[in-house]
């Protein structure tokens, strides 16, 4: 499939670029506001990217997996931006709480929600509050699914460095979300 | 963790892929304190719940997405197609109406999920103190601006385009025992039907409900009643004020129902070919008279349509206006009507097409 994108949009198929962008656009969305803090900022970040790699189709070379080549294209993309004063790092809790927790099928009790909703919130905020680098590691790793040698390549350094930011911001939050670990944990 | 674990050992245990020399530094750490045990425990308790939020959150429905589509090709045409070719060489297929500057409009306007009384937010803060007094639930927004539509699903499946400079509101509990939405303007509904959680879209003087169906609901501020149009299934009508004591209509495929000006619900023959048009990027006149249509063509362009004279207004209109650049639109719109149009900025204004007078 990746393939067959990949040489679509190399050979100017516009449905293979719909397809690339059906693919990706939600998840890289969601990485590029854990990312900036602002669904604005991220949102313009995503779509810059999709535009460059229409732009530039002739001439793309996608060396690693596509996943990670979009990944990185976002995550240097914000670095620039940051760089270069386009985005500021606004990382309010409300910014980051308001694409959490709705409901989705199948429905659950508004206390459930509740307190899913609670967690969810927590961790947000705890995430957006840890370095950089661990938070970069974190999301990727946990929310994206990625493997370590994956975040890796998408930040560019070694899966090494990539396990001691993980450890790093797992010990960070496990001490900010400590009340809600003992609970969860006597709960189950 | 007490900071003598090495940090890159804790993440290799989480994977479960510590080999011999590391599973001992760890041994050692554990035994050092009973308490270790705990925090250990909890460090992979709270990655597994990190998974299920994210997970959780990958299934969520994503609002912008029409609107990041649009965005990306806004960009593409504007950077790649020289103004001369643009009617004729455009490079992909727009659903949207044209936007200028779509990042900027993202701020200004787009799907924002609005934390109208708090949202998710207030939900977190204030769910303790909502079970004690009974405050309504808060609503999350999601709103178009003129010229921009949306499409997304709510949280039960139900598919909803959202036609241009339109609102619709939904209860924080939706789906917990009632599906109720609030909506201004207009809008497209595909119902993931379900008799135990039945679906109502509250609008204007009406509330529709569901019976499995597709269908839309206009409740724009001129229009004096509200209008469900049904494609598929059926929708029991109701007046909004009256929804307990009896009296609906139940509206066909084909039909469009709303109220009389008694208040009673009135059944009719709809044109769905057209009614629907809209949720394709199409937007069709009927032979309605002009000064009835520009309301609506300011919506659709987010421009604000003049004529130079009222006696214009009476001519009808019958055009069928599929996505193109909007010059070209109004240039196709003021051939249709036989008339002359001059945009200036924002503003359009139609002419005679032999008016001696220089506009």
């Amino acid at each position: 499939m990746e393939r067959a994108w990949i040489e679509g949009i190399v050979a100017g198929d516009e449905s293979a670029f719909e397809a690339l962008f059906r693919c990706y656009n939600r998840e890289l969305f969601r990485f590029a506001l854990k990312m900036t803090g602002s669904p604005d900022d991220a949102e313009d970040v995503v779509q810059a990217v999709f535009v460059a790699v229409w732009q530039n189709r002739a001439s793309w070379v996608i060396r690693s997996g596509l996943r990670v080549y979009l990944f990185a294209a976002v995550r240097n993309r914000i670095l620039q931006d940051i760089r270069n004063g386009q985005v500021r790092r606004r990382l309010e809790p409300d910014v980051l709480t308001f694409s959490t927790g709705y409901p989705s099928a199948p429905f659950r009790s508004p206390d459930q929600m509740v307190q899913q909703a609670d967690f969810a919130a927590a961790l947000a905020q705890a995430v957006a509050a840890l370095p950089p680098r661990c938070r970069e590691a974190f999301v990727l790793t946990r929310e994206h699914g990625m493997t370590y040698a994956e975040a890796a390549a998408t930040m560019g350094i070694s899966p090494h460095t990539v396990m001691v930011q993980i450890g790093r911001a797992l010990a960070a939050l496990r001490k900010s979300l400590a009340p809600f670990l003992v609970a969860l944990l006597l709960v189950r | 963790m007490s900071d003598d674990l090495d940090p890159r050992i804790l993440a290799k245990w989480l994977l479960g892929s510590l080999d011999s020399d590391e599973q001992r530094v760890l041994d050692r750490w554990l035994a050092a304190d009973p308490a270790r045990a705990v925090e250990l425990a909890q460090a992979r308790e709270l990655w597994r719940r990190a998974g299920e939020v994210a997970r959780a959150q990958a299934v969520q429905p994503d609002a912008h997405e029409a609107l990041r589509w649009a965005g990306i090709i806004g960009r593409i045409r504007e950077q790649d197609a020289p103004p001369s070719t643009r009617r004729t060489g455009r490079p992909l297929t727009l659903e949207l109406p044209r936007r200028r500057r779509p990042v900027e409009r993202w701020v200004a306007a787009a799907v924002l999920v609005i934390a109208a009384g708090g949202g998710l937010w207030a939900l977190t803060h204030h769910g303790k103190e909502r079970q004690l007094a009974e405050v309504p639930p808060p609503m999350r927004t999601y709103e178009t601006a003129r010229g921009e539509r949306a499409e997304f699903r709510l949280g039960d499946g139900t598919r909803v385009m959202l036609n241009v400079a339109s609102r619709i509101r939904v209860p924080a509990d939706f789906g917990a025992r009632v599906r109720d939405v609030y909506l201004e303007g207009g809008a497209y509904f595909e119902v993931v039907h379900d008799s135990t959680r039945p679906f109502a879209v509250h609008a204007g003087d009406i509330v529709a409900r569901d019976l499995g169906t597709e269908f839309t609901v206009g409740a724009y501020p001129e229009q004096r009643h509200a209008r469900v149009v049904v494609r598929q299934g059926l929708v029991a009508l109701h007046r909004a004020a009256a929804e307990d004591t009896g009296g609906g209509a139940t509206v066909h495929p084909g039909q469009q129902g709303r109220l009389d000006d008694g208040g009673t619900p009135k059944v009719q023959r709809a044109d769905t070919t057209a009614e629907f048009a809209w949720t394709g990027g199409t937007l069709v006149f009927d032979g309605v008279p002009l000064r009835d249509a520009l309301l609506q063509l300011g919506r659709w362009f987010d421009l604000e349509f003049r004529l130079s004279a009222d006696s214009l207004g009476r001519i009808h209109l019958a055009a069928t206006l599929t996505n193109q650049p909007t010059d070209d639109a109004l240039r196709f719109l003021a051939a249709s009507l036989g008339l002359r149009s001059e945009r200036r900025g924002r503003v359009v204004t139609f002419y005679p097409a032999f008016d001696g007078s220089v506009p």
